[in-house]
């Protein structure tokens, strides 16, 4: 492709960041990969609290459009039908949920949110994210990749960041979100009908520029961090979230997009998806009740999820607070029973054997949770 | 600031500036101009993962009271930073700059 010098200083955005390096060839990493949802996932409909008798009643057109597919998990919950690489890891003992957590402080503001999830401390600091915190702690050769320098990797060290070549697509939300934008300029407004009619009908032959962003991202990550001496964190993003209206056609899409994209990560992986753990959060869940647009809006409480072959999985974790009027936090939302930090902390403690006191240095005032999220070995301290 | 949001824009405008024929402006007629604004939007949202700075803020800073409100709700609604900055920099107003 030829290469445009804007494109070259993208493709070339390289920030380095490591450890000194201390590792014999032959040993065993554990690596982890850090997945943020932004715009709100609305985990009820990921993983549906299907035994809830008063679920249904509050979703009726949500539920009603996925129940019959829904993929069996325990405690009366079930995966979304488009969760099938998911669901095939549970089966295998290699995913695990804790639903009903949030973060430490409540906002409605997908930006607050998101660095408060990001970020991790007590109050926001933009320029501190809790996995540069954790990969500073974690004595090992700490190198991690993503594709933005989000709040999550800033902090002392530097990050590595990458983005791989072919442009794909932009999301069609921010297409949805431009449209209305558009609504007034008749000629950007029918340029744009124009383009996104072409693109539709142009289908199989145009489907490496429509091919979706998170599993070709997923697949680079992970071809870069299963390499010798390859990076242990990585960081992926995806977006699209943010299900206000028309949730069942757009979560059908995203959870197809996101499980091709955990596929990716562990065919990429390799022989390393054993000693891998991928976290995947939101910055908070959504609503209830479904609202008059056929989606849902801001919540509270949501669906943690982890996967690979070093997570302790086919498990669920969380109390579960229930779906009545008086359990709902602020009478819409779901209620958390955890900070999702206790948990990251478990994973922190348990994969990459980090202490009391560097944990403390990384969410302070939150200790781990007890429970064992993530396989017992004796490959830990590097 | 105002000097970001410039570089920005004419990196936007860098594919469609080539000299070539390729290079329509999305304001054409035809074709050729749905292409443009389509490949221009697919650029500018993969720009804008690269930025770091609260588009709300460019918002402020750089065109005060200068934008729709339709532009200015766009961007504060953005489910991401990235996502906002791609919708003020896709804005008609500065499509039209």
């Amino acid at each position: 492709m030829h290469r445009r010098p804007g494109m070259k200083l993208m493709g070339s955005a390289i920030v380095a960041w490591h450890a000194p390096l201390i590792v014999a060839a032959d040993q065993v990493r554990p690596k982890l990969i850090w997945v943020l949802l932004r715009g709100g996932m609305d985990s009820l409909h990921a993983l549906l609290p299907l035994g809830d008798s008063q679920f249904a009643r509050q979703r009726k057109s949500l539920v009603k459009a996925v129940e019959g597919g829904a993929l069996d998990i325990s405690r009366g919950f079930a995966l979304h039908p488009a969760l099938q690489e998911m669901h095939g890891l549970y089966r295998n003992n290699q995913m695990l949920a804790v639903v009903a957590t949030a973060t430490g402080n409540r906002t409605r503001s997908h930006f607050k949110a998101q660095d408060i999830l990001e970020c991790g401390l007590p109050e926001i600091d933009h320029d501190s994210g809790w996995v540069n915190r954790a990969v500073d702690a974690y004595q090992g050769q700490s190198l991690a990749v993503a594709h933005s320098t989000s709040i999550s990797l800033r902090g002392s060290r530097l990050a590595k960041t990458w983005y791989p070549d072919s442009l794909p697509a932009a999301e069609d939300d921010l297409c949805t979100r431009l449209a209305l934008l558009y609504e007034n300029d008749d000629v950007l407004g029918s340029r744009l009908r124009e383009g996104l009619t072409t693109r539709d009908q142009l289908g199989d032959t145009e489907s490496s520029k429509k091919a979706q962003l998170f599993p070709v991202l997923a697949e680079s990550r992970a071809r870069l961090m299963s390499q010798d001496n390859g990076p242990d964190c990585g960081m992926l993003e995806m977006g699209g979230w943010d299900t206000h209206n028309n949730a069942v056609p757009r979560l059908n899409r995203l959870f197809a997009e996101l499980d091709q994209g955990i596929a990716k990560l562990r065919q990429g992986m390799g022989s390393q998806w054993g000693n891998t753990v991928v976290m995947v959060a939101t910055e908070f869940g959504r609503t209830v009740a479904e609202n008059g647009t056929k989606g849902t809006d801001h919540g509270t409480a949501s669906t943690m999820f982890l996967a690979g072959g070093a997570v302790k999985g086919g498990q669920l974790f969380g109390t579960w607070p229930g779906l009545g009027k008086d359990d709902q936090c602020q009478g819409r939302d779901l209620m958390p029973t955890s900070d999702i930090r206790e948990w990251k902390g478990a994973v922190l403690q348990q994969h990459w054997g980090l202490g009391n006191r560097e944990l403390a240095r990384v969410f302070p005032g939150v200790a781990p949770i007890n429970a064992q999220l993530v396989n017992q070995s004796s490959t830990r301290r590097i | 600031m105002r000097s970001l949001i410039y570089a920005l824009n004419t990196m936007a405008q860098r594919p469609f500036n080539a000299g070539s024929p390729a290079g329509y402006s999305a304001l054409n007629g035809g074709w050729a101009g749905s292409d443009a604004l389509m490949k221009r939007i697919d650029w500018v949202a993969r720009l804008s993962q690269y930025v770091n700075k609260s588009p709300q803020k460019i918002v402020e800073q750089v065109f005060g009271d200068t934008l729709s409100s339709a532009t200015v709700q766009s961007v504060a609604r953005a489910e991401s930073r990235s996502q906002g900055l791609a919708l003020l920099l896709l804005s008609p107003e500065l499509q039209r700059r």
